[in-house]
């Protein structure tokens, strides 16, 4: 940018003039030629890119791909979607690279509630709002978990140990400011207590510390921890969703023990800045669609122990709007607000 | 016993037959081919390859994935040995001693001892897998935030190991790679360190980019500068020159045992992984070898004992996934998202519910180790025979993987600029005798490190003594306090015992001060 100004003489000039009539052309003809062209009739008439902006592997991308796989199969959409994983940055390289995409119909991006905390507390310029919502398709449920030796039976034991020791009770979890974070903000917030957190890198080192008597009590995704509940190593205390899990009938909500705190963390498919409403509308459908079939709740709802919770655009913007006032409470609260 | 047995047979049963043999085989081809090219990690080999599988028989994908896992091992090595630039993580240390030996023409002994000591490390790893499993997990379950951190700082003893001639310069080196370390997101707080506001720093520095800038760039800029100490090969290498000689083979027997045997205790551990498996081996290795002043220019063990460990720390990285669902690094964290994908539940259930998938994956591992060990003895040559071209060439060919690695690393343009400025640093630093390992030392460990104390001291609510009181992270602690002063120690003791002549030795001052 420095350099840019030094030079001197016609050839500067003729740049900047050639430069500005660029801008102007480009500014004038923008919205109108959007307006005009709208989506032709037989949209999508090319390839759709589904950018995963995490890591190959991990939640979202499994999402993509098991969304791809079911519209093919089922046909409810069975034109190409590519899944291009962009990851890096907490999810931002991949987010500011869709909201580049400004106006585009062909580009559509998986969304987590990564990308409404980020806002607080990384040191970033993209937010949800930046984006054009589509569909909300599923919410991630929380366990609270112990081990098996564990004094703590119920959530009651562990909330009256954290009262009688405040600062005593250590909790294994994810990140700072990331969803176990923020349920722990929140338990601590309604019970009125006070825990240790202990952050850790991966839902697997979480658990294999909490097996290993190092934390007492933990948070986790149900599937990441049926398989231990199951041969009896790690007792579920509670859920931190609004409704029991279908195949943890006995592990009571938190809401119902009379705290009341409810963690989810939303899954869903937002747009490039500007999409066209017609676009818009039309994907809408098809993930209507796809929420409703039988392939998408056995396979990926119930697979994954997740809520399935389809909202169209208004409402999901709504979800969106509230989820984030939640949120930034909570971050306030903890003391963590990057501003 | 009878029963493990049984179990055993029936996973071979599973194995041997000739589809999962063929995916077997696919698996462990394209795991070397990934190893080998810089860049495609194991991580991003499996990631790309897990989607395929969808609808296939859950035993004959993990067979194929797991294939592609353990082949990694053994094909980074090749790049590491041959062009300097480390293709995987865990095969930095190799880079030291690998790419000395290729420069002296034994380029075809270094990757024969690597494969050699890779099979044997693999094939104990598996066994050690099939007998012991359950005993193994509650060991590692043990292991809590202390006792990783003082692992980990174990692991920093490596640098005595690695530093070349000045501790000073090696301290140095560490701490400049610690510094880096700390740029990105900070797990601890959530927060964004050093990152200028800008998105794409959140992630820090890429491991793999500063290891191909440091080493691959920095050693052709060093190779521009120095005419005639390239790598050569006078004729065509026959696979037999693959083979160690009597003498190689006797000073890398041990070698291989004691990197075996580190690599897989720390190799259980999940999140301590590969990487910090091959340099603990190789300081193992220089303290415990006869020939530990050859170290750095060329000796046999100093390939052999890390190739053993990464081998065998991988091998055992699969134990915490089988017996309890949890994955013992990036890539078993990959292939833990695959047996949620085929419908498999982890977990303590999973030897109970499936057996032909657990121990089919297990027998094939053992299949799969001895086709890697054919497969590479005989494609040796076949890799050797590259540095038979001209250096001018080489060196063009090794600078265009270098970058199309960088490149798809993450596709970043500005981790190609990174793996330039990197090589600048490199060349400067081994200009004035630097060790870049100790940089790269630093950058790997520094974030574990971090993480671990300041997990350890939260639980602890600030108490240092968690960790001394607790009797694996006491012992650790003591083990690591030892290694870092024993040479100060010890010159100390051969000064009094000549008389003390020289009132301070140059070296180990420098490490007194710099500490």
């Amino acid at each position: 940018m420095e350099r840019d100004r030094k030079p001197s003489g016609d050839g500067w000039r003729l740049l900047v003039a050639v430069a500005l009539m660029a801008s102007i052309t480009l500014a004038a003809c923008g919205p109108a030629a959007g307006q005009a062209r709208g989506i032709p009739d037989n949209y999508p008439d090319k390839a759709i890119e589904l950018v995963v902006p995490y890591a190959p592997g991990g939640g979202s991308d499994n999402m993509a791909r098991t969304i791809t796989a079911i519209l093919q199969r089922e046909g409810i959409f069975t034109k190409t979607i590519n899944v291009v994983n962009r990851e890096g940055g907490s999810g931002t390289v991949g987010q500011t690279y869709v909201a580049g995409k400004k106006g585009d119909n062909y580009t559509i991006m998986t969304m987590t509630s990564g990308i409404i905390t980020n806002e607080f507390v990384l040191d970033t310029d993209i937010t949800y709002r930046d984006f054009t919502p589509i569909a909300r398709l599923a919410l991630d449920q929380l366990l609270i978990i112990v081990r098996k030796d564990s004094p703590f039976q119920t959530i009651e034991d562990l909330i009256n140990a954290a009262k009688a020791t405040p600062d005593g009770v250590s909790w294994g979890g994810t990140g700072l400011g990331g969803e176990d974070s923020l349920l722990l903000a929140q338990i601590e917030k309604e019970a009125g207590v006070q825990l240790n957190y202990i952050s850790f890198d991966s839902g697997g080192e979480v658990q294999a510390a909490l097996l290993g008597g190092h934390v007492d009590v933990a948070s986790a995704n149900p599937n990441e921890v049926l398989g231990q509940i199951e041969a009896g190593e790690i007792r579920a205390l509670a859920v931190a969703g609004p409704e029991r899990l279908g195949q943890l009938p006995d592990v009571p909500t938190l809401k119902e023990k009379g705290i009341n705190a409810i963690y989810e963390q939303t899954r869903g498919i937002l747009g490039p800045p500007d999409m066209d409403p017609a676009a818009v509308e039309f994907w809408a459908e098809i993930f209507r669609q796809l929420s409703e079939s039988e392939a998408w709740q056995t396979e990926f709802i119930e697979g994954n122990m997740l809520r399935s919770g389809y909202l169209g655009p208004e409402d999901f913007r709504k979800a969106m709007d509230e989820e984030s006032a939640t949120v930034k409470e909570l971050i306030e609260e903890m003391g963590l607000g990057s501003n | 016993m009878i029963d493990l047995l049984q179990n055993l047979l029936h996973g071979f049963a599973v194995a041997l037959t000739p589809t999962n043999l063929l995916f077997a085989l696919i698996g462990v081809f394209a795991g070397t081919v990934i190893g080998a090219l810089p860049g495609i990690g194991t991580v991003v080999g499996v990631s790309l390859l897990l989607p395929l599988t969808f609808g296939m028989d859950p035993t004959s994908a993990i067979i194929m994935l797991a294939g592609i896992y353990y082949g990694a091992q053994y094909g980074g090595t090749i790049s590491s040995v041959l062009a300097n630039i480390p293709g995987e993580s865990a095969t930095v240390v190799t880079t030291l001693d690998g790419y000395q030996m290729a420069r002296q023409g034994r380029a075809a002994k270094a990757l024969g001892i690597a494969t050699i000591g890779s099979f044997i490390a693999g094939t104990f790893g598996v066994v050690m897998v099939t007998l012991l499993s359950p005993l193994l997990t509650r060991i590692a379950l043990q292991f809590g935030p202390p006792e990783y951190f003082a692992l980990i700082l174990l692991g920093f003893t490596a640098i005595s190991a690695i530093g070349g001639r000045s501790p000073v310069k090696g301290l140095i080196s560490v701490t400049v790679g610690l510094l880096l370390a700390t740029v990105g997101l900070d797990v601890m707080s959530g927060r964004p360190r050093f990152t200028f506001g800008q998105d794409w720093m959140l992630d820090g520095f890429s491991f793999l980019v500063v290891a191909i800038g440091l080493f691959g760039i920095g050693e052709i800029l060093e190779g521009m500068m120095t005419p005639g100490g390239h790598p050569v090969m006078q004729a065509s290498p026959h696979w037999r020159d693959a083979l160690p000689s009597a003498a190689d083979w006797v000073r890398s027997r041990w070698a291989i045992v004691r990197g075996t045997i580190v690599g897989f205790i720390v190799g259980i551990l999940p999140g301590a992984g590969a990487t910090l498996a091959s340099f603990i081996a190789y300081s193992v290795e220089r303290k415990a070898s006869k020939h530990g002043y050859e170290f750095g220019k060329g000796a046999i063990e100093g390939v052999a004992a890390p190739e053993s460990a990464n081998n065998a720390a991988s091998a055992a990285a699969m134990i915490p996934l089988l017996t309890l669902g949890i994955p013992g690094s990036g890539t078993t964290a990959v292939l833990l998202g695959g047996f949620l994908l085929w419908g498999l539940r982890p977990g303590p259930l999973l030897f109970t519910e499936h057996p032909d998938f657990a121990w089919g994956l297990i027998a094939s591992m053992y299949i799969g180790n001895v086709m890697l060990v054919l497969l590479n003895i005989f494609a040796i040559p076949l890799f050797a025979s590259a540095l038979r071209v001209s250096y001018p060439i080489q060196a063009s060919f090794i600078v265009m993987f270098a970058v199309v690695g960088a490149y798809a690393l993450s596709n970043n343009p500005i981790d190609v600029l990174f793996v330039g400025a990197f090589g600048l640093l490199g060349f400067i630093m081994k200009r004035l005798d630097f060790p870049a390992a100790g940089l790269i030392l630093g950058l790997v460990l520094g974030p574990l490190a971090e993480q671990n104390l300041r997990r350890s001291l939260t639980l602890s609510h600030g108490d240092w003594s968690i960790f001394f009181t607790r009797p694996i992270s006491g012992a650790l602690m003591v083990l690591a306090i030892t290694a870092l002063l024993w040479p100060v120690v010890r010159s100390q003791i051969i000064e009094r015992w000549r008389g003390g002549v020289e009132p301070e030795p140059e070296p180990e001052a420098g490490l007194t001060d710099g500490d």
